[in-house]
């Protein structure tokens, strides 16, 4: 039989001593949306991001002139890169050292007489670095192959136009190069390319495109996570100064204590995570997709299993000191792994297999799913049952350890 | 020499505490070990994101059509191809199997002999923007000199591509494409009587003309580019290899560097809570030799830490640990010297232990983040390193990538250290000054 007043008093007791004590709203609220927003900043690189946070493209332009000019014009205002354009020599051993260092996206070097042998068969080439596993780089690239694509395009159409009336034309020669209709071909190609993003969101507004809606979810699950392992030290602490005992001596059952801990840590996940949901939504206009089912079970699974960890910590931990450093390490190992400091789409196959077996990696996934792909609770399923399974497994070893803690 | 006895009692506390050693040192490295694996310390894993898996729609491509494509897609070095019908493909792209699909339209080959618009469809993964994008960006660039080139022909011989062309025209020119390629050819052979072959076979010769001059002239003198890929060029071979655990392996032994002195500075709360403080005051030690005692033990904790972390890691994960003898143990103290000071003041301005342990750890957070721990140096936006010079783990970041990453002597270029050495006396000075306002009003009693 389970006894309400005991689950009620300890479930109360825990609020009130967070509502008490100012310092743990710093890590319940404020730490996770800073930590939002900061690391939003920092991981502008993958998305658009802001103009001071935009990867730069280093341009080496020791001449100048409206040929430089021209060419560069479609690489300016880009959304993805910025233009830092310099008329000073700089080795190519340091720019493949900034780009090696990811200081850069790309380098561009455009030759000082460039102006001057535009056309000429032994001028110097213009030469690019850059990484391919970036896709602002990638992006450089592109743009600028097609600047020099279209330039060349101009030059090659010139050299087929025989305007000499007089004479014969050639096979292959024309007598005019109409300019208006390249233009309207070139914008308006007959083969071209359309790309749509598949899902539940149909445009580029989603996760590294906005770092937001990855970076929002993962501080989420890592602050809930670390704030109740960081907590178990009060278990441990009922423990020593035998406040666990005289609960026992008061008809507490071991179901009675695992449920009531359980529940206390739970409603203190579940008011941080739903804090935090709105918050991130209201401050940086996340949209967690149309499953609610799917978030409400995601956000109740999170806590859980965040909830049973703590209380297993709390009963494996020697001292205070103790279950601190180990539910630090246990939170950064699973946040690393688990890709909620990271994407796991950026890491190998083998870590992205080992970071969806943990509860974290489990999460963030279906967060994921649930913004981009707009999965529903059927297609989330093998993610929430192995969340479920990481539950069961975590209550059943704290049940376990707190019991024989109860026993004596 | 009486501190030297502070220093000497809280390095005894510090070293009895197993756990948090444990914790101090073995974290690190765990963290460490997991950052290698993660962006291709060349454990096990292939470095970068190269290989995207890509599914090209096969729904009315021909066999000899798919060969040449998946070779061109697989040539770039970025892609692995595979073909699919377009539920399959849309599953599997829907799924996260593929990071995108190539849908080329059904009649491809019809459509490009009669200047039809052809669309070729990116479908990309919702969860994989990062190679989803790179598969466009290289899909657009193959077509750029399509594009370019019909763009030419269009303004040289604008007569070919809108021709003045009845419905029969139409649909005897399409006759002439249908089938196979042996089948067109057979047609072809027999095409003698029909008559629009006369037309055909002169319209069909011109273009051709017209596409080999115009072929011929994109060839021709113009702007050339030279690209060097970083990721190619890294996969290389083993002189380009960059070990990550270079970078990773300071970044993170600062980060909980911070971690372990602020706890070392909040002895003194703890100490003032026991009443065990109460005692050392009735000592003739006094104010100078009490501070610099607790900053020095925490500086001597903080050194032993990273010392033995730098060491791990050379045998562990072969770090560099620089070929100038004198850069990394002078990056080493200094680092120490300013986390200890700086920590020591954070404990000293506040009232109780748990004051100082949340301000303490909101502060190495913050630091973290703007200082370069949970990004490099070099990656940070402008903003957030012009912000993060103002802490002192951003030089200690700085000094350790010049000594680890770029093997420089921090001796030559000594700014770095300049910086450390001077924001240790800065905090040591306010240290004491903190201390004795407030011994002055009764606070370390």
């Amino acid at each position: 039989m389970i006894n309400f007043g005991i689950l009620r008093s300890l479930v109360a007791l825990r609020l009130l001593r967070i509502l008490r004590d100012r310092t743990s709203l710093i890590w319940l609220l404020i730490m996770p949306m800073v930590f939002s927003f900061l690391m939003g900043q920092l991981m502008g690189d993958w998305g658009g991001g802001s103009a001071g946070s935009l990867p730069r493209c280093l341009v080496v332009a020791p001449g100048s002139g409206a040929e430089v000019d021209s060419l560069l014009a479609p690489l300016q205002d880009n959304a993805k890169f910025r233009l830092d354009r310099r008329d000073t020599t700089i080795a190519e051993e340091v720019v493949r050292d900034w780009l090696d260092r990811s200081r850069i996206t790309a380098a561009l070097y455009i030759p000082a007489d460039f102006a001057e042998t535009l056309g000429d068969s032994t001028a110097a080439p213009l030469r690019l670095f850059y990484d391919s596993d970036r896709l602002s780089s990638q992006t450089v690239r592109t743009v600028l192959e097609e600047s020099i694509l279209r330039g060349n395009a101009i030059a090659a159409a010139r050299r087929l136009v025989r305007e000499d009336e007089s004479a014969a034309l050639l096979p292959g020669e024309s007598r005019a190069f109409d300019e208006a209709t390249f233009e309207r071909w070139w914008n308006d190609p007959r083969v071209f390319l359309e790309a749509e993003t598949l899902g539940r969101v149909e445009t580029e507004e989603f996760a590294l495109t906005r770092a937001s809606q990855h970076v929002g979810p993962a501080y989420i699950i890592f602050f809930v996570l670390m704030f109740l392992m960081m907590s178990a030290k009060e278990l441990v602490a009922e423990r020593k100064d035998r406040t666990l005992a005289r609960l026992v001596a008061s008809r507490a059952s071991t179901l009675d204590l695992v449920l009531g801990y359980f529940l206390a840590g739970m409603s203190v996940g579940l008011i941080q995570a739903g804090i935090l949901l709105v918050l991130n939504s209201l401050a940086f206009g996340l949209d967690y997709g149309d499953s609610v089912a799917g978030l409400v079970l995601v956000v109740l699974l999170t806590a859980g299993v965040a909830s049973a960890a703590s209380i297993l910590l709390g009963c494996v931990a020697r001292s205070t000191a103790q279950a601190d450093g180990l539910g630090m390490a246990v939170t950064m190992t699973m946040a690393a792994v688990g890709g909620l400091w990271w994407p796991l789409e950026i890491v190998p196959e083998f870590m992205q297999t080992i970071g969806k077996a943990l509860p974290t990696g489990q999460a963030i996934t279906i967060f994921h799913d649930l913004i981009g792909r707009g999965y529903g609770v059927a297609e989330l399923s093998p993610l929430l049952l192995g969340l479920t399974l990481w539950f069961v497994v975590l209550i059943s070893l704290a049940t376990w350890r707190l019991r024989r803690h109860a026993l004596g | 020499m009486r501190m030297l006895q502070v220093v000497r009692k809280d390095l005894l506390r510090f070293f009895r505490d197993r756990r948090a050693l444990v914790v101090s040192l073995v974290l690190p490295l765990i963290i460490t070990f997991i950052m290698g694996l993660s962006f291709g310390g060349g454990v096990f894993g292939k470095k970068g994101i190269s290989a995207i898996r890509i599914v090209g729609v096969t729904d009315g491509i021909p066999q000899m059509l798919r060969d040449p494509l998946t070779e061109g897609l697989e040539e770039t070095g970025f892609f692995s191809v595979t073909w699919a019908d377009s539920n399959t493909a849309d599953e599997m792209v829907r799924g996260g199997e593929a990071a995108a699909a190539i849908v080329l339209p059904d009649d491809l080959v019809e459509r490009f002999f009669q200047f039809e618009p052809i669309r070729i469809r990116v479908w990309k993964d919702p969860g994989s923007p990062l190679k989803a994008g790179i598969v466009e960006q290289v899909i657009e660039r193959s077509l750029s000199p399509i594009q370019a080139g019909e763009a030419v022909y269009a303004g040289l011989w604008p007569e070919d591509i809108q021709p003045q062309r009845n419905q029969e025209w139409t649909s005897t020119l399409e006759s002439y494409f249908q089938g196979d390629v042996q089948s067109v050819w057979k047609q072809w052979k027999q095409a003698d009587e029909d008559p629009f072959w006369d037309i055909f076979q002169r319209e069909f010769t011109r273009i051709m003309d017209r596409q080999a001059a115009l072929s011929d002239a994109m060839e021709g003198p113009g702007v050339a580019l030279e690209v060097e890929n970083k990721a190619m060029t890294d996969a290389e071979g083993p002189q380009d290899d960059v070990n990550l655990f270079n970078y990773f392996l300071p970044t993170f032994s600062v980060f909980f560097l911070m971690f372990g002195v602020a706890a070392a500075a909040r002895d003194f709360h703890r100490e003032r809570e026991m009443g065990t403080l109460n005692r050392q005051l009735l000592s003739p030690l006094n104010d100078r030799d009490f501070v610099l005692g607790k900053w020095m033990a925490a500086a001597i904790q903080g050194s032993i830490q990273l010392l033995v972390l730098f060491l791990a890691g050379a045998v562990l994960f072969r770090v560099n640990l620089g070929s100038d003898p004198w850069s990394l143990p002078l990056a080493v103290i200094l680092t120490c010297t300013s986390a200890a000071g700086f920590f020591l003041l954070i404990t000293l301005v506040c009232r109780t232990e748990k004051v100082a342990d949340t301000l303490s750890t909101i502060t190495v957070l913050a630091a973290a983040m703007l200082g370069g721990n949970m990004m490099p140096v070099d990656q940070l936006p402008d903003w957030v390193r012009s912000v993060g010079q103002y802490f002192f783990n951003y030089w200690a970041n700085v000094s350790f990538s010049r000594v680890m990453v770029s093997d420089e002597n921090l001796l030559a270029t000594p700014q770095p250290l300049l910086m450390l050495g001077g924001s240790t006396v800065l905090f040591l000075v306010a240290s004491l000054v903190a201390y004795r306002i407030r011994r002055a009003k009764g606070g370390v009693l």
